[in-house]
């Protein structure tokens, strides 16, 4: 079975062809497009304008670098939610515009859930994890449970990715900032005190935000403040992780999100599977962030499960919560 | 209530009844404050949308106008 | 050197069973992380193991069987504290008769409202951190706990408690029921308040 999904949920158009090989996921091509707002935070609508001004283009090329041709593509999937209302929109849109001409089927998915189920598709040995899922907007914990994924853990106020860019944009540095902050953190090397703050399994960084920038006021070292930055919420995001593995008695743990780039997360999140005698994952890069081949892969698990989506009522759902899919493909 | 009426002649009723099966789903889970009708005959397909304000409305042109626009693109680029 | 015995392990800490001066006690050690640096493990470390303490103590003041503390060791992570002989909530519910069900849940939720009473959040209710001994319920693991008054952090403490007995004790869901009656027996402010949380928290689809 060979499908196309489309993914955009947020600053990422992004296009990928995969195929179902022995129950695993083969990545045919997966291209995409990031919007990058010139000062500021994301704006919805100017992210959607963004988006229909490439995904046509995005379409043609995923299918050219696949190698195949649109006849031999048998299924088309989208990412249903959670994201933001236009974006959601304009990637609905080109599915069931390119579901119709093709006249094959059409699948909404969730966009949490791809992240997980890329690992599990195109990793061996990686059967039951715990995700991890850092990026912009999303900070979850994810396990499966009682016959669905369910957040064990999530952030109270805003995401990690979020965080950081914050941060880094009070600082001058450019979009997205983890990637800068991780480079600064190198050099720095005296801890500063910065909020920890886990209540229960959730997590929240708005404290921890305001202090790193009192810090930079304060003329402290760029270098210095990055480092601290990255130990505190990296630690916090770790110790939640290993609390939701030891709660659902599961011994591997996977990353998923922009944020799963940095290697200091991955260091960390690592060490701890390696004293939990648990195995550690992370998908490739460019299965990490928001893309299309993880979109592409959900659809083919849920068509291959029975699911059917008319186009007629193919909606978003910029709420989409994580807990809410039937997860009618695992055991 | 401020409206504006969009004709389309596409070219082809295929290409008409693509568009409108695309935008089908928004439709019926309207944007706040508008409200939407489309209407189909051979290659002519027109949208009319209702506002209770112009801002309202331009912002509901725009949607409507992008949606149409990624859809023939996306047709076109198969 | 008394003997140790490792009669627990979780993400954050090693049960331990132990002598103290002639007494047999649980020493609670909390592992450090190697994950995180000197600076934030350490920090961590002692302050979890003095807030957890100090609820446990004001716990027990305002009517609450918890453990006994013996010693608190901040720098190190380690609370010594009485070892309860009883068995866990958990491994007795469901064998219990109907009645005896019944004044049990009851006397949970009692117990749970002494200690909302006073805005003491226990942060991980489930019938494995609760100990029945001598006809009391013992309550274990204040490792997650804090102080608040607000309705919503009562709710989520309840709704920990919910979803334990949905899930460990799903043939007597009912059980929960009783626990409000006890709860609201006892609360001195208006528990309806905390029993809409809970339903609210319920269609937030939030889980644990």
């Amino acid at each position: 079975m060979l499908c196309i999904g489309i993914e955009g949920t947020a600053h990422t158009v992004g296009i990928g062809v995969v195929k179902q090989n022995n129950g695993k996921c083969s990545v045919l091509s997966n291209v995409l497009k990031i919007y990058r707002p010139e000062q500021g935070g994301i704006h919805p609508r100017e992210a959607a304008n963004h988006h229909t001004l490439y995904i046509a283009d995005l379409i043609s090329e995923s299918v050219k670098k696949a190698n195949v041709s649109f006849s031999e593509i048998d299924l088309i999937s989208f990412s249903k939610g959670p994201g933001l209302g236009p974006c959601l929109r304009t990637g609905a849109t080109a599915a069931r515009a390119l579901s119709l001409t093709l006249g094959k089927p059409i699948i909404g998915v969730n966009h949490c859930v791809a992240h997980l189920e890329i690992g599990r598709g195109t990793l061996s040995d990686c059967t039951d994890p715990v995700l991890l899922y850092t990026s912009g907007a999303n900070t979850q914990v994810i396990a499966f449970a009682e016959g669905r994924y369910r957040v064990f853990g999530e952030t109270l106020d805003i995401g990690i990715g979020n965080c950081l860019d914050k941060f880094g944009r009070t600082v001058g540095l450019d979009f997205p900032c983890g990637p800068a902050i991780e480079k600064l953190a190198i050099n720095g090397n005296k801890y500063l005190d910065l909020p920890y703050s886990i209540k229960g399994m959730d997590i929240a960084f708005s404290g921890l935000l305001t202090a790193a920038e009192q810090y930079y006021r304060a003329n402290k070292s760029l270098e210095d403040i990055c480092y601290s930055i990255q130990e505190t919420t990296f630690a916090a995001l770790t110790e939640v992780t290993e609390r939701a593995m030891a709660h659902t008695e599961k011994d591997e743990v996977l990353l998923g999100g922009g944020v799963a780039a940095n290697k200091k997360l991955r260091e960390m999140v690592q060490t701890m599977a390696k004293e939990r005698g648990a195995s550690f994952f992370v998908p490739t890069k460019d299965l990490c962030i928001d893309n299309g081949a993880m979109i592409a892969w959900l659809g083919v698990l849920m068509y291959k499960s029975g699911i059917r989506l008319k186009v007629e009522d193919s909606f978003i759902d910029q709420r989409f919560r994580t807990d809410m899919v039937d997860v009618t493909w695992r055991e | 209530m401020k409206s504006a009426r969009f004709i389309f002649n596409f070219d082809s009723e295929k290409e008409a009844k693509i568009i409108a099966e695309t935008l089908h789903p928004e439709i019926k889970h309207n944007i706040p404050k508008t409200n939407v009708e489309i209407s189909l005959s051979g290659c002519k397909f027109s949208l009319h949308i209702e506002a209770n304000d112009l801002s309202s409305l331009r912002a509901a042109c725009n949607s409507y106008l992008r949606w149409i626009n990624t859809a023939l693109n996306v047709k076109k680029t198969v | 050197m008394n003997k140790e015995e490792i009669i627990y392990q979780g993400a954050e800490a090693k049960i331990c069973k132990s002598k103290y001066m002639g007494f047999d006690v649980v020493k609670k050690r909390r592992i450090n992380k190697s994950y995180r640096i000197k600076e934030i493990d350490n920090r961590l470390i002692f302050y979890r193991t003095k807030e957890e303490s100090k609820l446990m103590t004001e716990a027990r003041k305002y009517g609450v069987s918890v453990p006994i503390i013996f010693d608190v060791d901040k720098e190190n992570g380690i609370i010594t504290m009485e070892y309860l002989k009883g068995r866990r909530i958990k491994d007795i519910l469901n064998g219990l008769s109907e009645k005896e069900r019944i004044r049990i849940c009851r006397m949970i939720g009692e117990s749970i409202a002494k200690f909302h009473n006073n805005d003491i959040i226990h942060g991980d209710i489930t019938t494995s951190n609760m100990i029945y001994q001598e006809d009391r319920i013992h309550f274990i693991d204040f490792g997650l706990g804090e102080k608040n008054s607000k309705i919503e952090a009562k709710g989520v403490d309840l709704h920990v408690l919910m979803e334990a007995i949905e899930s460990t004790h799903s043939r007597y869901s009912n059980c929960f029921d009783f626990v409000l009656e006890g709860y609201k027996n006892e609360l001195k402010d208006d528990a309806n308040l905390v029993i809409k949380k809970i339903a609210e928290i319920v269609k937030r689809g939030r889980y644990r």
